[in-house]
């Protein structure tokens, strides 16, 4: 015979303080590892444990970003990125909204397209390319179709699933008080699929920054794919690695954004109700 | 509004409990309170002191929100007091407690004989036993014809079924039931409450029962515990009279009708005060 003890655990003793304490860890934790991972690069860059000609020092680096940002250089390549994933994005998402939705509505179209767009679906989108450079010459133009192209798959494919996954009972609502049409669409419909769609929102901002960057990589002269290329081809690993910092730094802001957008914006969405009451 | 009454003690005595040998109860909750929130602004439960013997079927009723569902889960090791302990005799190396839940939690990814098997499945019962067993309950809880359907083909009864033969495979010393039939229709929640009194008579289990439906408190349990509206405090503990093994057309007696009436009477109150 053994007794089991349910006791209150450090949580129930002091709630107040467990949740501060895990939120100053939390802190304390999400700054200090890669702080850590620099300082060690740092030091190991200067005493010659790495290669600094590959794995510059971290100081060296950002001082030669601030030379960049001096110039204008390093501000000019990101507007030319940001300003094609933006543009991209926005043609990819409205495509992607409206096809995913008339998929998910209409079993005519979705009997004449899925077939045909799920076969195109796995084309690496940086394939199209020469196609895109051929007919549209070089400029910003394959860039920003390209984007879009990307975007546009993996929004499609998140709408239209969301659409099936809609419980029937709202939609039996939405038929019994004869909510139709471009009401049904604002107030059962595009709320019932918006927390999936920020889930595909976010893959995709992955997928359009992947693309941007590809894209410069092989053509156009700015962005921030231009300059870590352009970087190598020079044998300049300093400015490489700006730009890669820079592309990291973009993604994660616009993906801190798209976060923000959702808390605000689905707040019912499971994991926000979640997050809340913790 | 009534205070508690010592029957848990008077019961012990009545069963010989504190003459004979001092055995410890099999479940005692020992003044527990429970406070949510980071300042413990909600208090669920305030100062409990609970004791459960060994064999015993023990209902916990109480108007919503009570945290009579607080408690069991306590019991099962998935909520912790604030202040108190909740203390378990545990006999056994197997499984102390198992749990059926209201919305059934069984895995819509499994069939109905996996989902049955999974928990023996992972505390290695060797192959041949475990197959035996689940088609034993299987068997007996009229399952067989389902052993390889999805859970998402099952009715609400049947998907219950498979959740309660789930929890009685490892052969829990404590089987925890947190409103396992609420979500059930009429019909069929009294066929399972049927099935259920006819399950406990097999191997006289110790179960905790939790429910807001009193009829189905009384039909089941030797002990009926009323809670009170949050903050949950006990103030009630019936021991219901009707013999063992206890036929389902108890339902229809006088005695039954008036027991359920003395009790409502002192829940009532508690009920409208926690819908204010």
């Amino acid at each position: 015979m053994k007794t089991i003890a349910i006791e209150p655990r450090p949580i129930e003793l002091d709630p107040d303080g467990f949740a501060r304490r895990r939120k100053r860890n939390n802190v304390i934790l999400g700054l200090g590892t890669p702080l850590m991972l620099l300082l060690l690069w740092e030091v190991s860059a200067r005493v010659g444990i790495v290669d600094a000609r590959f794995f510059p020092a971290p100081t060296t680096i950002f001082e030669e970003a601030g030379k960049m940002v001096a110039s204008g250089l390093l501000f000019s390549d990101v507007w030319a990125t940001l300003r094609a994933l933006l543009i991209g994005y926005a043609l990819g998402f409205i495509a992607g909204v409206a096809t995913g939705t008339l998929l998910g509505l209409s079993r005519v179209a979705r009997a004449a397209l899925e077939p045909m767009l799920s076969a195109i679906y796995t084309i690496p989108k940086l394939a199209i390319l020469p196609l895109l450079l051929l007919i549209f010459g070089l400029g910003e133009l394959p860039k920003i179709l390209l984007i879009a192209l990307g975007v546009f798959f993996v929004i499609w494919v998140t709408v239209l699933e969301a659409i099936e996954d809609i419980q029937p009972t709202y939609t039996e609502a939405a038929h019994i008080f004869h909510i139709n049409g471009i009401q049904r669409f604002r107030h059962i419909l595009l709320p019932a699929i918006l927390p999936m769609l920020f889930t595909g929102i976010r893959i995709a901002l992955g997928t359009s920054v992947l693309i941007a960057v590809g894209t410069e990589f092989v053509s156009g002269d700015e962005g921030i794919g231009y300059r870590i290329w352009h970087s190598w081809s020079l044998f300049q690993a300093d400015q490489m690695y700006v730009g890669i910092v820079t592309v990291a730094l973009l993604g994660f802001l616009l993906t801190a954004v798209v976060k923000f957008l959702a808390s605000k914006l689905a707040p019912w969405a499971p994991r926000e109700t979640r997050r809340a009451a913790s | 509004m009534a205070t508690r009454q010592p029957v848990s003690t008077a019961l012990a005595a009545e069963y010989g409990g504190l003459d004979a040998a001092p055995r410890p109860p099999k479940i005692s909750v020992e003044a527990v309170t429970k406070l949510y929130g980071r300042k413990g602004e909600v208090r669920a439960l305030e100062n409990v002191d609970l004791e459960i013997n060994e064999g015993e079927f023990v209902c916990l009723v109480g108007p919503s929100g009570c945290g009579k569902s607080t408690l069991l889960r306590m019991i099962a090791d998935l909520h912790y007091p604030t202040s108190g302990s909740v203390k378990i005799q545990a006999s056994g190396p197997g499984l102390t407690t198992a749990m059926v839940f209201q919305n059934y939690s069984i895995f819509p990814w499994k069939t109905v004989a996996e989902n049955i098997g999974l928990p023996l499945e992972v505390n290695g019962t060797p192959k041949a036993e475990r197959v035996d067993r689940v088609a034993a309950l299987m068997d007996r809880m009229n399952l067989s014809d389902f052993a390889d359907a999805l859970p998402s083909a099952l009715s609400g009864g049947m998907a219950q079924r498979v959740s309660i033969a789930r929890a009685l495979a490892v052969q829990p010393e404590i089987l925890l039931m947190d409103e396992p039939f609420a979500a059930l229709d009429a019909q069929m929640r009294r066929i399972l409450q049927d099935e259920l009194l006819s399950i406990w008579q097999e191997d006289q289990r110790t179960v905790v029962f939790v429910t807001h439906s009193l009829e189905e408190a009384i039909l089941l349990g030797d002990r009926v515990v009323v809670m009170s509206a949050r903050p949950g405090k006990i103030i009630g503990d019936y021991r219901i009279p009707f013999e063992r093994p206890r036929r389902p057309e108890v339902r229809g007696t006088k005695e039954f009708a008036e027991l359920e009436q003395e009790i409502w009477s002192q829940m009532r109150g508690e009920v409208e005060r926690a819908n204010k």
